[in-house]
């Protein structure tokens, strides 16, 4: 026994244990995660539901204990192959984030005019008032300025029926296409990226392929604090496969730093070069897989010098031609190691060292990204370039290899992209634009033809500058949080206080959107619904409603059918209660128990079919109930996990091996490599503002903090926002540790705390601060501009000054 | 779960680290197995399943005994310096460590109490993952140097065992159901559950 070893002893010591414990009871408390004391008295009679977290895109799922119709604990799903029983450290502040004491209860109106220096002031209302008066803004808008002065703006975080149900509200009902998601801000470059690449939205691999992969590299994505449960998987990987080899990517030392290999640290917006560079050693070093590239890749080029967005009624449209290898190879050698080393900083090895990874056709790759490629002024360029990586060597849509575009929010793929809740999107990547999109569209929601508009409405950024402008008189805000998200937040709160428009604010709690509404609708949130969301690697997945909204709170799918039926336009909602009957026993929503069926299931079920037969398959209603999610397409009950791989899906034809069947229509099914450059921001620093400015999230919060700073563990774990700087620049700016300092672009200011310590620690010349604290609004300081492509704003990139306040 | 320890050992981490390691283990392994996998509340076994081994020994990598003495107002000496995965030097980005110590931290983000020297904090609920109660900014997790666990680790009696021993549950993976003598992988970063608090943070709607 003395020369045992530690590893052993503890299989040894398990197994006695076991034995003498019984090894039901063990393994129930070691796959609960530690969250639950078994003999914990105050956790008997605690029913026990699954539930996806509510925050990030990864889609976790939790169990919610609740015990006499109140929450009572909060768990990791030992049965999610997503999570495998854990949570992050937000998942486990789920438990709170209903209970603020701020909660909204009573529909809200606005008694003093807007930009009134005393502050906004309300008074309570009825449902019924609040609602007829926000029917009849609308109907006074459409009158007097057409149905295109009216707006909604919700986000990822829209549950599937909620999105789907404000979609045809708009599109089918009111006669507009002036809904979008904040997942415009989000992941839209990802989307195009998709669309132009593959002509079909979202990742072709999956989760699984944490557990297949040789190496990950990570293109701006500080996936330790934003996806904690996916680092943890790759971590796990990382330390059980010990040649695994994690490469960061990344403009600044973050904490996903820690556990890699190898980080590198390039100049913001110098991916574009890296990327190039990469394929162009790749072709230089004969590791090109001609087989793969021969059979399923065309090569096209196609504008360059496509501008930033930053001008009004700023329009781009792509004009591609067809060209060959040789050219773009051609293209991709002027990105000579020295090349790529003056644009990036990032050294001739550790370029080298890239193509070592993609180039080895024996090391199975991942290659993740999300707001650090997306968000970016060539996002959907950045996309495609390294989705280029992986064609030119075959190395995609099997297990281990794959280019995966993670996602920020719960439902940003299940509502935002499946649903379409773009301005210029309809279900199933289906388009406005497209009269025969529009024609399924009119007969799945028994309308008469020609009732779609033709045309898309303004797209985020083109919506709130259109508030600006005066275009818009009606302003929807449902689960997001915009006033303090957009970027260049100054004009347009301005625009808001300024202007005429009606702002209606859907919410939980008071946020800097309720404070510039004239109408806030208490809101009821996750749980306290039915919902589905559909997470980054296309699993949807559902829960139940298991505890009762505060006061009056109802959900946005409430609010927004009866919206619908003081317009006159409640035959979009009306389904019949003996096909969709509710469901004795069943902890139906408001929605359902108010319109006397089941809202959900009859939305779902239509909503079903726009994709079934199109690749977008979705499994009946009932099954997701089920399951811990399902990853479609579901063909007969079953998930498909590698997408465009014959071995795996099902929608490619037999004997071709791969197919990317979203391009069938327009070159046979093969994915397309974009001849894309590296072209510079628009805004740089210079003399008088020195310093970049980047932004992001922290792990403890969730977005714009209104939910994860009103739990107390996670308010005192990150107070408030700090800005990280290097600490040279600190010495060069006279600003020490703590110092209170201003930061400063040419569009505004804010004050903040310096931490130069902090968890994100940037090179010399750039500042970075997370955007959650509502007392810090950096998006006063950030620049609208955005991805002409994709009109996804660049959160990351813009020059400021420091001093010291 | 509303113990409040005061923990009395300070910065000398280290050889009864593995002194203790085994009578320890089977201590745990005896309290996870037949009540909860919550943080131990006594090291002490109250009957060994297994002979506690009578042999001792000392870590391979000898750690000294006497804390290095600590200069004014720095970085926390409790823990072993990570291992650098890059340069220190502040010219260049690829800083991990503390940098250019200035002895402050951040208030916003850390209780400036040093590790050795905190109270348990309340679990947020039953079951939730418990805070951190003492400063962590210079510490680091790497693959090789998971700077949490020379105090944590399950079977480590930093001075008596007062430093709250990571559960059994944690080296389990779930994927196959079996217990290694390693953190089950996914575990690994034990700042995605575990965070530090400002204790003296006045709550959100205050402000």
């Amino acid at each position: 026994m003395t020369q045992v070893s530690r590893r052993s002893f503890i299989k040894f010591s398990m197994a006695a244990a076991a034995t003498t414990a019984g090894a039901g009871l063990l393994s129930d408390q070691l796959t609960s995660g530690d969250t639950t004391p078994v003999n914990d008295p105050q956790l008997q009679g605690v029913e026990w539901n699954k539930a996806p977290c509510r925050f990030c895109g990864t889609g976790c799922s939790a169990l919610v204990g609740t015990k006499n119709g109140e929450i009572v604990s909060v768990k990791g799903d030992p049965e999610s192959p997503v999570n495998k029983g854990l949570l992050c450290v937000k998942g486990y502040g789920l438990l709170k984030i209903q209970n603020g004491d701020d909660r909204l209860t009573d529909p809200l109106i606005r008694v003093n005019p807007k930009g009134d220096p005393e502050g906004p002031k309300y008074r309570k209302a009825s449902w019924d008032e609040a609602l007829n008066l926000i029917a009849d803004k609308m109907k006074q808008a459409k009158e007097e300025h057409g149905a295109g002065s009216i707006s909604m703006f919700g986000s990822g975080q829209w549950t599937i029926w909620e999105g789907y149900a404000a979609a045809k509200l708009y599109k089918g009902g009111i006669g507009t296409h002036n809904i979008e998601p904040n997942a415009r801000h989000c992941m839209a470059s990802a989307v195009a990226g998709f669309i132009s690449t593959f002509g079909i939205d979202e990742p072709m691999g999956c989760y699984d392929d944490f557990e297949h992969a040789n190496a990950f590299v990570l293109w701006g994505a500080n996936m330790a604090e934003m996806h904690p449960m996916l680092w943890a998987r790759v971590t796990a990987r990382r330390m059980s496969e010990p040649t695994t080899q994690i490469v960061n990517l990344t403009v600044a030392n973050n904490r996903t730093s820690e556990m890699s290999d190898r980080e590198i640290i390039f100049e913001p917006q110098s991916d574009l070069a890296i990327a190039n560079g990469i394929a162009n050693l790749i072709i230089q070093r004969g590791q090109v897989n001609s087989s793969f590239v021969n059979d399923h890749v065309q090569f096209k080029r196609g504008k360059f010098d496509i501008g930033y967005g930053l001008e009004d009624n700023f329009k781009f449209a792509e004009e591609a031609s067809v060209v060959d290898f040789t050219e773009y190879a051609a293209h991709v050698s002027e990105y000579t190691p020295e090349k790529v080393q003056e644009i990036s900083g990032i050294t001739p090895a550790e370029l080298s060292a890239l193509a070592d990874i993609y180039g080895d056709p024996n090391i199975k790759t991942m290659s993740l990204w999300t707001m650090g490629v997306n968000q970016h002024t060539r996002g959907t360029w950045m996309n495609n370039l390294i989705y280029n990586v992986h064609l030119l060597t075959g190395k995609i849509a099997s297990p281990g290899n794959s280019p995966f575009s993670l996602t920020g929010q719960p439902s940003a793929c299940g509502t935002a992209r499946e649903v379409g809740t773009f301005t210029h999107r309809l279900p199933a990547d289906m388009v406005v634009a497209n009269p025969e999109h529009r024609k399924i569209a009119e007969e799945i929601w028994g309308l008469p033809e020609g009732t779609i508009p033709p045309k898309p409405g303004f797209h985020a950024v083109e919506m709130i500058r259109a508030i600006d402008r005066g275009e818009i008189k009606v302003f929807w805000s449902q689960v997001s949080n915009p006033f303090q998200d957009y970027a260049n937040l100054n004009r347009y709160r301005d625009a808001v206080n300024r202007g005429d428009v009606f702002v209606i604010a859907s919410d939980a709690y008071p946020t800097r959107t309720t404070e510039l509404a004239d109408v806030i609708l208490p809101t009821a949130m996750w749980i306290e619904k039915e919902g589905a969301f559909g997470n980054s690697e296309r699993r949807t997945h559902f829960w139940k409603k298991l505890t009762q909204a505060p006061g009056q709170a109802k959900s946005d799918l409430w609010q927004t059918i009866e919206v619908a039926k003081r317009l006159g336009l409640g035959s979009l909602f009306s389904y019949t209660a003996s096909e969709y009957p509710l469901i004795d026993g069943h902890p139906h929503s408001d929605a359902s128990i108010d319109n006397g069926f089941y809202v959900e299931k009859a939305l779902f079920e239509e909503y079903r079919k726009f994709g079934v037969g199109k690749a977008h398959d979705l499994a009946p209603f009932d099954l997701y109930h089920q399951t811990r999610g399902l990853r479609w397409p579901v063909i007969d009950g079953q998930e498909t996990k590698w997408r465009f791989n014959e071995e795996y899906d099902s929608y490619v034809p037999p004997g071709t091996g791969f197919n990317f069947y979203g391009n069938a229509a327009k070159n046979g099914g093969k994915a397309v490599m974009w001849l894309r450059r590296y072209e510079p921001p628009p805004e740089m620093p210079d003399i008088e503002y020195p310093l970049w400015l980047m932004t992001g999230r922290v792990l403890e919060h969730w977005h714009s903090g209104t939910m994860t700073r009103r739990v107390p563990d996670l308010w005192r774990a990150y107070p408030h926002a700090t800005a990280n700087i290097h600490p040279r620049d600190a010495i060069k700016f006279d600003i020490e540790h703590g110092d209170k300092i201003k930061i400063t672009s040419r569009r505004g200011s804010v004050e903040v705390t310096v931490d130069i310590n902090g968890r994100v620690k940037p090179p010399q010349g750039m500042v970075y601060v997370p955007w959650f604290d509502e007392d810090v609004m950096i998006n006063d300081v950030t620049l609208d501009a955005y991805c002409p492509i994709s009109k996804q704003t660049d959160f990351k990139k813009c020059a400021v000054k420091v001093e010291k306040v | 779960m509303n113990t409040i320890q005061p923990s009395s050992y300070k910065r000398s981490l280290v050889s009864v680290r593995a002194v203790l390691l085994f009578g320890s283990l089977i201590a745990l392994v005896a309290v996870a197995a037949c009540s909860s996998d919550d943080e131990p509340e006594s090291p002490v076994p109250p009957t060994a399943v297994v002979p506690a081994p009578t042999v001792t020994q000392v870590p391979p990598t000898a750690v000294p005994t006497v804390p290095p003495a600590p200069t004014a107002t720095t970085v926390p000496a409790a823990t072993q310096p990570p291992a650098p995965t890059a340069t220190q030097d502040p010219e260049s980005a690829l800083y991990t460590l503390g940098l250019l110590a200035t002895g402050q931290i951040d208030p916003n983000r850390f209780a400036n109490v040093s590790p050795g020297e905190s109270l348990l904090l309340d679990r947020a609920y039953d079951g939730a993952p418990p805070k951190v109660p003492h400063r962590a900014d210079d510490l680091v997790i790497t693959t090789t140097n998971n700077s949490c666990m020379n105090c944590h680790e399950y079977g480590n009696t930093v001075n008596g065992g007062e430093a709250i021993q990571v559960p059994i549950s944690h080296y389990m993976d779930y994927t196959t159901n079996t217990i290694s003598g390693e953190l089950y992988g996914m575990r690994y970063m034990c700042t995605a559950c575990h965070v530090p608090q400002v204790i003296d943070e006045p709550p959100f709607l205050d402000k």
